[in-house]
């Protein structure tokens, strides 16, 4: 073999060798990476799938639930908890990601259950998942949160106030790994505070209260200069308005304010301020604040502010002042309705309030006709129609309604968003009530909740309609229908018994 | 040459190119190159393998910082991600086309038989030449982009826009300085410093026809460059693996961009800048 020949070999030979290497050291790549990246992959396009399904659930197909009950699947067994969990407690980070993909997915396995209507499964697979998923804590809370929700929503009081303080007590307030705020956890004791107010508990409720405040007031010293302190204060603030210490209430928020780490939520701080002085009968200083965050906060927070100071004006007395700062509001044309809307209202009201009803009720058609689908154009068609019927203007009041049916029907007509329906809908039930349509009224309702079964109807108007269903109209079945979708949607716990009691009432004995 | 003369040359040019582009030898430089990018591109793509992610991973947590090796948000970075990558495969692997392609245009041009492999036989020797004498407008390109991002950091969006417009006006300008680099190193068979000595002759008789033709193959990039730059919208959209086929068609039409620049390159350089027989000496 010539020499030049050798050296072909002997380089073809070392290529070979690093090939082999090469392969050897990609054979025995890492595999984390690659797991991580699967289960972020498969539980976002679960993710995704359950969003399509949560846009409205009756229109979801059963491919669509079945393809979205597979991603989720796919996800929890290719990514077992109790085997990523273990190395996301020795410390492995990426270990960590893949089990908190794999709790995501374990979640919206539960919200599809949920979306389903298979409640029991729902709160077990929530349940499950706040075990499977301790070491990630922020799915363990998301689970419990949901879990407490979903017990709140089916009117299990008790369980979901035993939720709530299950997780006020087992949870920290901010991810050990990361420092984010757990906002669930600070306002869980407020929840279970208010549950227990509204079962007329309000000795429980202080208590409770007390003792978040003292617990957030602990945590604050070491917390100082961190994003948890302004959060924590907020909390303190809450607790004490709850137990009707508006001064402390205030004093908390400006201890927030003061916190360096208050910088990005001080549009909200100095909002809540102004609200909490509205609210506290303190007009001047609810205007001091409003004020201050309408010059030095722009967007959202102005529009907020500027609101906050046109009733605050009113509650001075200085009507002129309070239209004025609603006529701002409206010529700045933020583009955001709602807030454009409110000041519309307020100043409907104001007008109103005035003895100006001509001026009032041009504001009214106005909102109507600028933003018909917001909740306070509803509000602004019942106002008109009531104004008349209540001056005895039966014949005015009556082509109002008339007019307001038609632009209802319309809506209903060419709107899709199942929220509007739901809305346009309730809003029609209401006028026909007030004109006296009972059987029209009673229908309406029925009609939506077939249509929508978890429809958010206020369960006093439910109430009202059973009780005209069963007393004017003497048909016991739309009685009992009516009554038990009020019973369910109840929030205070008198209006609730006494829907149950309707309902035990008409479907107790054999008729 | 003048302005006026450059002009209608380099569209003459571009559209006898635009008719080659069915005439598949001409392309073969270019699918070579396609072939190399696109394996870049699959290479990127499937980043996080244990077969790939030894060697790729550092390079896009370098690129792209460490939300990149998450889904979706690694989709956000792909555009910049292959942008980077690609800059040194055009480098490299692209000059060497570029003068490939040069050559055989050349010979189309010329009416010549020249099979594919014979251009590369003749221009391989050259290939460490093609890619020197290509650097300085690679890393002016970048030296520019770079210096004008800087500038623009914490700009309204006019300003970014303004600059988008800036920026391209630069790359074609820059390339029309360097569009004839090719050419003299691989039909005058130039050296690296000749070949740079010969640019101030080659502006002087076709830097117009050079400028237009650079505007217009940035042309067709555009639309494509303003769909990679919405990567964060198709991610947020729901269709983050989209952003990968986007990337994937900019790379097809930039091979046929610069199979356009290099065939009505060539023709206008053949016709102006060249010297005709008889002119030398």
């Amino acid at each position: 073999m010539s020499a030049r020949a050798r050296l072909a070999a002997r380089g073809r030979g070392q290529v070979a060798v690093l090939l082999g290497l090469a392969l050897l050291v990609a054979g025995c790549g890492d595999g984390r990476l690659w797991a991580r990246w699967r289960a972020e992959r498969g539980a976002w396009h679960a993710q995704r799938a359950v969003e399509r399904i949560e846009i409205n659930p009756l229109l979801a197909g059963a491919a669509d639930w079945a393809q979205a009950d597979a991603a989720c699947r796919w996800v929890t067994t290719s990514f077992p908890a109790e085997a990523w969990s273990v190395r996301a407690r020795a410390g492995d980070s990426m270990a960590f990601d893949v089990l908190e993909a794999s709790g995501r997915a374990a979640l919206l396995r539960a919200r599809l259950e949920e979306l389903q209507e298979r409640r029991e499964a729902a709160l077990a697979g929530y349940d499950g998942a706040r075990h499977d998923y301790e070491a990630v804590p922020a799915i363990s809370l998301g689970a419990a949160v949901a879990r407490a929700a979903l017990l709140a929503g089916s009117g299990r009081a008790a369980e979901a106030e035993a939720a709530w303080s299950a997780i006020a007590r087992d949870y920290p307030v901010a991810d050990p790994r990361t420092g984010t705020i757990f906002d669930a956890v600070l306002d869980a004791p407020l929840l279970v505070a208010r549950e227990r107010r509204a079962r007329g508990d309000v000795a429980g409720a202080d208590s409770v209260l007390r003792s978040a405040e003292e617990a957030c007031l602990r945590l604050l010293p070491a917390q100082r200069g961190l994003p948890a302190a302004p959060a924590l204060w907020m909390r303190v603030s809450e607790a004490r308005s709850a137990r009707g210490d508006a001064a402390g209430a205030r004093g908390a928020l400006r201890q927030a304010l003061a916190d360096p780490a208050a910088v990005p939520m001080a549009p909200r701080l100095v909002l809540t301020l102004a609200r909490q002085a509205l609210a506290s009968a303190a007009p001047d200083t609810a205007l001091a604040y409003a004020h201050w965050a309408a010059r030095d906060f722009g967007g959202a927070a102005r529009s907020a502010a500027l609101l906050v100071a046109a009733r605050a004006w009113r509650a001075l007395g200085v009507p002129d002042s309070a239209l004025q700062t609603y006529e701002w509001l409206l010529q700045e044309e933020s583009g955001d309705l709602d807030k454009a809307a409110e000041a519309r209202f307020g100043r409907a009201r104001l007008l109103e309030d005035l003895g100006r009803w001509d001026q009032a009720r041009g504001e009214y058609h106005a909102l109507v006709s600028a933003v018909p689908t917001h909740p306070l154009a509803f509000e602004s068609m019942m106002r008109v129609v009531r104004y008349h019927l209540g001056r005895g203007e039966r014949g005015l009041g009556l082509t109002e309604a008339r007019h307001a049916l038609a632009a209802l029907a319309a809506l209903i007509a060419s709107q899709q968003d199942d929220n509007v329906q739901v809305r346009a809908g309730e809003a029609r039930a209401r006028l026909l009530f007030e004109t006296d349509d009972t059987r029209g009224g009673c229908g309406a309702l029925a009609a939506l909740l077939r249509r929508y079964p978890e429809a958010p109807l206020d369960a006093a108007l439910l109430m009202r309609a059973g009780e005209e269903a069963e007393t004017r109209l003497n048909d016991p079945d739309l009685a009992l229908e009516l009554y038990r979708a009020a019973a369910v949607r109840a929030v205070f716990p008198e209006s609730r018994r006494r829907a149950r009691s309707a309902v035990d009432r008409l479907a107790g004995p054999p008729r | 040459m003048k302005m006026l003369e450059q002009l209608p040359l380099a569209g003459h040019a571009l559209w006898l190119t635009l008719r080659e582009l069915r005439a598949g030898w001409l392309w073969a430089p270019w699918l070579v190159l396609g072939v190399l990018q696109c394996a870049v591109l699959l290479a990127l793509l499937g980043f996080a393998h244990p077969l790939l992610a030894w060697a790729l991973s550092p390079f896009v947590r370098a690129i792209g910082g460490e939300p990149a090796l998450h889904y979706p948000d690694f989709y956000r970075a792909l555009p910049f991600l292959y942008s980077r990558a690609d800059l040194v495969m055009g480098s490299l692997a692209g000059a060497v086309a570029t003068g490939w392609s040069t050559r055989l245009f050349a010979a189309r041009w010329r009416r010549e038989t020249l099979p594919a492999g014979g251009a590369w036989a003749e221009i391989a020797p050259r290939a460490l030449t093609l890619v020197l004498a290509q650097l300085p407008f690679q890393l002016l390109v970048l030296l520019f982009a770079g210096l004008l991002d800087r500038a623009l950091a914490g700009q309204g969006g006019l300003a970014q826009r303004l600059g988008y417009f800036v920026t391209l006006g630069g790359v074609a300008g820059l390339q029309a300085l360097f569009l004839y680099l090719p050419a003299l190193v691989v039909l005058e068979r130039r050296g690296l410093w000749r070949a740079l000595a010969g640019l101030p002759r080659a502006w002087a008789r076709g830097f117009w026809a050079a400028l237009l033709l650079g505007l217009v193959a940035l042309l067709p990039l555009l639309p494509l460059a303003g769909l990679g730059q919405g990567s964060g919208l198709l991610v947020d959209r729901g269709s983050p693996e989209l952003v990968g086929w986007v990337t994937a068609m900019q790379l097809f039409v930039g091979l046929a961009v610069s199979f356009l620049l290099a065939g009505s390159s060539t023709l206008v350089y053949l016709g102006a800048v060249a010297d005709q027989p008889g002119e030398e000496g």
